[in-house]
């Protein structure tokens, strides 16, 4: 059934990681075959080209990718990556989990994803603005607060979202904050976000611990990858009671097993600096650690180094950071995979609690942000474990099976047009 | 580079225009690295000049000038009133214009400035000339306001009335209701509860929240309200509600003292039945010239501008200054109160309390979905506070007076954007 799927040109690993775990679902699940044609196909795929003037008086051109692949549930949310990486095939794999994850967490949004094949710390900071410019001008006609709403991903930052933002916004004439969430707070951002995907995943490790009798207090933690959402799981899991023992980012890790110094992190210390023993990242994943978040890039954990995973369980803080074949070695070794759909959730819920207050322009405490976000991480939690029970399978397949199953009722009770 | 002078407002005449960049260049050195943005805030984004022609009731046709100045929208929709008065001119919109930007920033609301007016005399004309000038110069601004882009309100010359026929034109325009385009309308067609006591609700959180910073408490205090409208009643009756002696008050028809305190609603229904305070039994007359002399803590210009001049400011027996009015304290007065050290809480935050439901007003026009006064009231107070408190703290870093202060917040906020959303394109 699913070989009629979407092919991507090139590279397709995490396009075909989740039509692999949908195939497995399928098989739990049932759903409208309909959806399937749906779920396997995304529903636009855009590729534009960027010429940008460089400094030196040279134009470059840059490949850029917007893919919206699902809104039965409503408009397409999804952030944009700049990254050399880039691909179709990676960029419609982002935009499925976002369908996804929107739908573990019932928020009205469908999926999509968007990148540019660029290093952005080789360009200048004009060179990188008028990018980003001319970027939004190419999909002005396709995105906005009730089609298709961006966001940052690795790479990009409230800078950017920034100056999004203002070229649709001038483009269209008016103030139109909702195009982008992530945006600086000046320009009708929300409080609380910058931490929330590290706060969301706390918030699921310390309630699953909770229900399914995990160690919490003085437990060991290490973190893979230093970006926004591994800082603010440091800090969060400071606040829990973690025990954060290692942590890493692109140039190696640092390893303490009585715990290292995560406050001077947040304050800014760089890793080299905070004592601790040096290791490479290899030997960070093989730690014996109660949990490990690799919160990275994606397939960083894979079938090369899955069997030397030291982890009681690992919580994927990056979307796609566990390829199926990793995972299938994990579950062998019984170690528990808390899914990116679910983990990776509270940045999207902060995103979705932007655009409302963009929708009404008005603007909420830090503490109304926090407790929502709280909310809805503990109902998407309890409907996945619920699920996970029911079909007696790992947390993966609950996500998933609660996703398709939304994402099949929303289609089928829109029917299809016209 | 430094930029050109403008071009299209005559140097020798630049109004108040010029005091406003007097204002600008006084906050400068205090703005760091963000006052190479500075001409940001000295030259308008737009003016809109329009020809207003309408038929007169006796079948004439008579035209009049119409303006529409968009002054700043770094940090959000221009936002500001339409004034009709015989004479407005350009230069005037663009800084009322420019100071909705510095108020609006100055209160945090997610707004940049714009203002309107019309050279009229609305007093000459009929209900149905004033409906008709109102009508064409909404289609003729038509062009450039919005939910999204400019949202006017009322001002001199304008009330709930005009912006109703506003909303109608602008919405029969687009061929949808557009609520959210006026603010300040009937409750009918989406107007906001507590609109009425906004402004002196807001005059009453300011100074408190500047009271308690100086370790002033508000029960058993005494007030004193010169003006005795809409911003001056509402204040006095807030006043009242927290325990506060009102112990003198004034408006056009005369001052009158109490030491044991007046109660502002007994006040009210004089006013009502008599057309001002002048002769109210409760309470004694006394010379306007010994207004200003009545020992208080709270004193609440809330009539005209240019009220508190160097003549009168060195007798002046408060603790505290809320301005209700806008403009009321002269720049020589505010030397002799800072030096005398009365505590001023600028026009700019203590009287941004209309502007801030008028905010209210728009939200609940995007949600069609409407609050109750006691939410409104209390989602005011949340934003005046903060609004003080965050001029009171860049007041006590820098070591300015609260009117500085408020220009500098709102100045830096201004250009913090206007630097994160960079030059376009």
């Amino acid at each position: 059934m699913l070989r009629n799927a979407y092919r991507p040109p090139g590279d397709s690993g995490l396009w075909d990681h989740f039509i692999g775990r949908l195939e497995r679902t399928l098989r739990v699940s049932r759903i409208h075959p309909e959806t399937v044609e749906y779920l396997t196909h995304p529903r636009r795929t855009v590729e534009v080209s960027l010429p940008v003037k460089m400094d030196d008086g040279k134009v470059r051109f840059f490949t850029g990718y917007r893919v919206v692949h699902n809104i039965s549930k409503g408009t397409a949310c999804g952030g944009v990556r700049y990254h050399p990486g880039v691909t179709m095939g990676q960029t419609a794999g982002l935009a499925a989990l976002m369908t996804l994850k929107a739908a573990v967490y019932n928020l009205p949004f469908g999926g999509s994803a968007g990148g540019i094949i660029v290093n952005p710390r080789a360009l200048s900071s004009r060179e990188l603005e008028r990018l980003t410019r001319r970027y939004a001008s190419e999909l002005v006609e396709l995105i906005g607060p009730e089609e298709d709403v961006l966001g940052p991903d690795v790479g990009t930052d409230a800078r950017v979202m920034a100056w999004l933002m203002d070229t649709y916004s001038m483009s269209t004439g008016q103030t139109v904050p909702g195009v982008v969430t992530g945006k600086p707070a000046t320009l009708g951002g929300t409080l609380g976000k910058d931490d929330a995907g590290g706060q969301g995943l706390i918030i699921l490790l310390t309630e699953l611990a909770r229900r399914l009798g995990w160690p919490l207090e003085g437990a060991t933690l290490a973190i893979q990858g230093l970006g926004q959402v591994g800082q603010a799981v440091a800090a969060a899991a400071r606040g829990a009671g973690l025990r954060v023992v290692a942590l890493s980012n692109s140039q190696g890790g640092i390893y303490d097993p009585s715990g290292l110094d995560v406050a001077a992190i947040e304050a800014g210390a760089r890793l080299q600096g905070l004592g601790g023993r040096p290791i490479r990242n290899e030997e960070l994943l093989a730690l014996p650690v109660d949990y490990l978040v690799p919160a990275a890039l994606e397939m960083s954990i894979h079938a090369e180094n899955a069997s030397s995973i030291g982890a009681r369980v690992v919580i994927e803080g990056a979307n796609g950071a566990v390829t199926p074949e990793a995972e299938a070695i994990l579950r062998g070794r019984g170690i528990t995979v808390v899914p990116d759909i679910l983990a990776g959730g509270g940045g999207l819920v902060a995103s979705y609690l932007e655009w409302v207050q963009d929708l009404t322009m008005f603007f909420w405490e830090e503490s109304e942000v926090r407790s929502r976000l709280r909310e809805s991480a503990v109902v998407a939690l309890e409907s996945v474990l619920e699920r996970s029970q029911r079909l007696d399978g790992d947390l993966r397949l609950g996500a998933y099976s609660v996703a398709i199953e939304r994402v099949n009722e929303a289609s089928r009770q829109r029917g299809v047009y016209p | 580079m430094k930029s050109e002078p403008l071009s299209y407002l005559s140097s020798e005449n630049i109004g108040p225009w010029e005091i406003y960049l007097e204002q600008v260049d006084r906050v400068t050195p205090y703005l760091g690295k963000l006052a190479v943005l500075v001409d940001h805030l000295k030259r308008p984004k737009r003016c809109l000049i329009v020809d207003v022609p309408i038929h007169l009731d006796d079948g004439s046709v008579a035209y009049f000038e119409g303006y529409r100045v968009h002054h700043n929208t770094a940090r959000g929709p221009a936002k500001g009133g339409v004034r009709y008065h015989p004479d407005v001119t350009l230069s005037e919109v663009m800084a009322l214009a420019a100071w909705m930007t510095i108020k609006n920033a100055a209160v945090n609301l997610p707004y940049g400035g714009g203002k309107g007016g019309i050279r009229v005399d609305p007093r000459k004309l009929s209900p149905a000339e004033v409906e008709r000038l109102t009508r064409r110069y909404t289609s003729e601004i038509g062009i450039i306001i919005g939910p999204d882009k400019d949202i006017p309100a009322p001002d001199m010359g304008t009330g709930p009335r005009e912006m109703a026929w506003m909303m109608d034109t602008y919405s029969m325009n687009v061929g949808r209701t557009a609520s959210g385009v006026v603010t300040g309308k009937p409750i009918a067609v989406g107007g906001s509860l507590g609109r009425q006591d906004a402004t002196g609700r807001g005059v009453f959180v300011t100074a408190t929240a500047a009271a308690e910073k100086i370790g002033l408490p508000v029960e058993g205090s005494r007030v004193v309200v010169q003006g005795f409208g809409n911003v001056g009643n509402a204040a006095a009756r807030i006043f009242h509600d927290a325990k506060a002696k009102v112990v003198a008050l004034s408006d056009v028809t005369g001052a009158v003292r109490n030491d044991a305190g007046m109660d502002p609603y007994d006040v009210l229904k004089w006013v009502s039945v008599h057309g001002g305070v002048r002769g109210y039994p409760g309470a004694e007359a006394i010379p306007p010239g010994e207004f200003f002399e009545v020992p208080c803590e709270f004193f609440v210009p809330a009539a005209l501008e240019k009220q508190i001049t160097e003549h009168n400011a060195w007798k002046i027996r408060a603790k505290i200054i809320a301005e209700g009015a806008n403009g009321p304290t002269t720049p020589a007065a505010d030397d002799i109160l800072s030096e005398r050290g009365i505590l001023v809480v600028p026009d700019v935050v203590a009287n941004a309390g209309g502007v801030t439901v008028s905010y209210f007003e728009w939200v609940q026009d995007f949600n069609s979905y409407f609050w109750t006064e006691a939410e409104i009231n209390q989602k005011l107070e949340r934003i005046m506070r903060q609004a003080f408190e965050a001029v009171w703290q860049v007041a006590q870093d820098k070591g300015v007076s609260l009117r500085t202060a408020a220009y500098i917040v709102a100045a830096t906020r201004v250009l913090e954007a206007r630097a994160l959303r960079g030059l376009y394109p």
